[in-house]
């Protein structure tokens, strides 16, 4: 009851304090208040209350059932459209692959691999001058070494290896320049080069290597040149043996 | 207690002596040609044509090149009279150009036979040719090594950067301190070559020799005779390989070894009984 009469004071004191109230109103409402307070309220069921938290349950169920229903539809349905396009794609690339295939544009990926292969060709014949420039007669020698890797020379090339055969201040980077030259007799500037190369040469070992050469490919057109070097008297012995055996033999 | 002037005589005589026996010592070493050079680290290049004479180069930790010319014949004597002192006449002339620490030694002998000692640098490149009457030996040189000495023998000891020697009538001996990294050759015309490995390092050797000997005492695997076939567009052609390919140690450095009627032996250092 104490209780009670400290919240009636305060709401006296609360009343009050509205200006606006006259003090008949206040009393009035505090009559009312009175009234309010002092009729005893029926106490609620237990049943009623868990009735009512079981529904609200069942509602809050139902409720995100219906949610979670919703959200893994549109999942679904998104997830389905999504596949269906990347397939489509797929589908369209394959298609544009084969498509591409029949309608004859592999020519311009022959075209490509042809223009990378002969890229890559300049690349390494360019690399090749430049190794054939330099001092170091082992780095000219690798130089012509790669050439003779070559499955196909230029006449870049073929000219560039017939000048080292013809000027190279070393006679071994010559005498390889030589053999990797044999390697593309076919071509007929190869033949033309060599046979032009003899009268040059002063080293017995090239000499003697070409009358081998020449009387293997049964190049008549060499003998004049081999007369030329038999003329010099201080040729070797056993070169000039070698030289007089191929021009019987070519005659 | 001495006269002050008699002490200066004294000192200006000493002086004197000094500046001789300086002058003295230049004199006596006239025969050498000194050549600095900047760097050691830098790799230089030595070239060096001897047109008669032999030419011997060594190796050593320096930044100084050291040429010493030696005729190999005195003056006849028949005419020397008594009256006279005979005074040798300078029988070489010696120039060096240097550009960038590469050096080009120039040698006008008048047809006398000079032999030349050079020290240079360990690290520096030679390219050395011998024209006549003399042979080329190279000790302890890590720099490219190139060689030309048509009559005369070839010896390179101790060495480690790539070499390409040839000779037409000489004989090669070749003894490696390290295989170089880049290929080497070695060619001759009649003589023999002789070629010394240290254990246990590889290389891939290409040898020819039609009418001499090949003489290994290293573990050489000989590969198989390799056929060539190249098309033109009418011939096609097949060839047997001229040279005989083997590999030391599973191959590296290619190393081409060839001449014609010589013989080619090849050994390891520990079967060499000569010390550097």
């Amino acid at each position: 009851m104490k209780k009670k009469n400290i919240s009636e004071h305060k709401i006296h004191d609360l009343l009050m304090d509205q200006k606006d109230l006259s003090e008949d109103e206040v009393k009035d409402l505090k009559k009312v208040y009175d009234m309010l307070v002092r009729e005893e309220l029926p106490e609620p069921p237990d049943s009623l209350d868990d009735k009512f938290y079981s529904l609200l349950k069942d509602s809050v169920r139902r409720e995100e059932r219906n949610n979670s229903f919703r959200l893994s539809g549109i999942f679904k349905s998104e997830s389905l459209r999504v596949m269906i396009q990347i397939a489509a794609g797929i589908a369209l690339f394959i298609l544009g692959w084969f498509g591409a295939g029949y309608t004859g544009s592999t020519l311009t990926a022959d075209k490509q691999l042809a223009e990378l292969t002969s890229e890559i060709s300049g690349l390494r014949s360019s690399l090749v001058m430049a190794m054939l420039s330099q001092d170091s007669p082992s780095e000219r020698i690798q130089a012509v070494n790669m050439v003779s890797e070559m499955n196909e020379v230029d006449s870049k090339i073929i000219e560039s290896m017939l000048s080292t055969l013809n000027t190279d201040p070393n006679d071994n980077v010559r005498l390889v320049a030589l053999e990797t030259l044999t390697l593309y007799i076919e071509y007929p500037e190869v033949r033309e080069g060599l046979i032009r190369s003899i009268s040059l040469q002063k080293s017995p070992l090239i000499q003697y290597q070409l009358a081998e050469i020449m009387q293997v490919l049964q190049e008549k057109r060499a003998v004049p040149e081999f007369q030329k070097v038999l003329s010099d008297l201080t040729l070797d012995y056993s070169v000039r043996a070698r030289i007089n055996e191929t021009i019987k033999v070519l005659i | 207690m001495k006269d002050p002037l008699e002490s200066r005589i004294i000192r200006l005589k000493f002086i004197c002596i000094l500046l001789l026996m300086t002058t003295f010592c230049a004199f006596s070493q006239s025969e050498d040609l000194i050549i600095e050079l900047n760097e050691v680290e830098e790799y230089g290049y030595l070239q060096f044509d001897n047109p008669k004479g032999s030419v011997n180069i060594n190796g050593y930790e320096g930044n100084v090149i050291i040429v010493t010319g030696i005729p190999r014949f005195r003056g006849a004597i028949d005419n020397e009279q008594a009256d006279y002192s005979r005074i040798s006449p300078h029988r070489f002339s010696l120039s060096a150009e240097v550009k960038d620490n590469n050096v080009l030694l120039l040698c006008e002998s008048y047809g006398n036979t000079i032999d030349f000692n050079i020290q240079v640098p360990v690290n520096m490149s030679i390219k050395i040719k011998s024209i006549d009457n003399g042979e080329v030996s190279v000790y302890r040189i890590n720099g490219e090594i190139e060689i030309e000495n048509e009559y005369g023998n070839i010896f390179a000891g101790n060495i480690s950067g790539s070499s390409v020697i040839n000779t037409t009538y000489g004989n090669i001996m070749v003894v490696f301190k390290k295989i170089p990294e880049k290929p080497s050759m070695f060619t001759s015309f009649e003589g023999d070559i002789e070629l010394v490995f240290p254990e246990d390092e590889s290389a891939s050797l290409k040898i020819r020799s039609p009418k001499g000997e090949i003489m290994s005492q290293v573990n050489l695997d000989i590969t198989e005779r390799k056929a060539l076939l190249r098309s033109d567009r009418a011939i096609k052609r097949y060839t047997l390989e001229n040279w005989t390919r083997g590999t030391l140690e599973g191959g590296g450095t290619e190393i081409i070894i060839s001449t014609y009627s010589g013989n080619i032996i090849l050994k390891y250092k520990k079967d060499v009984t000569f010390q550097f």
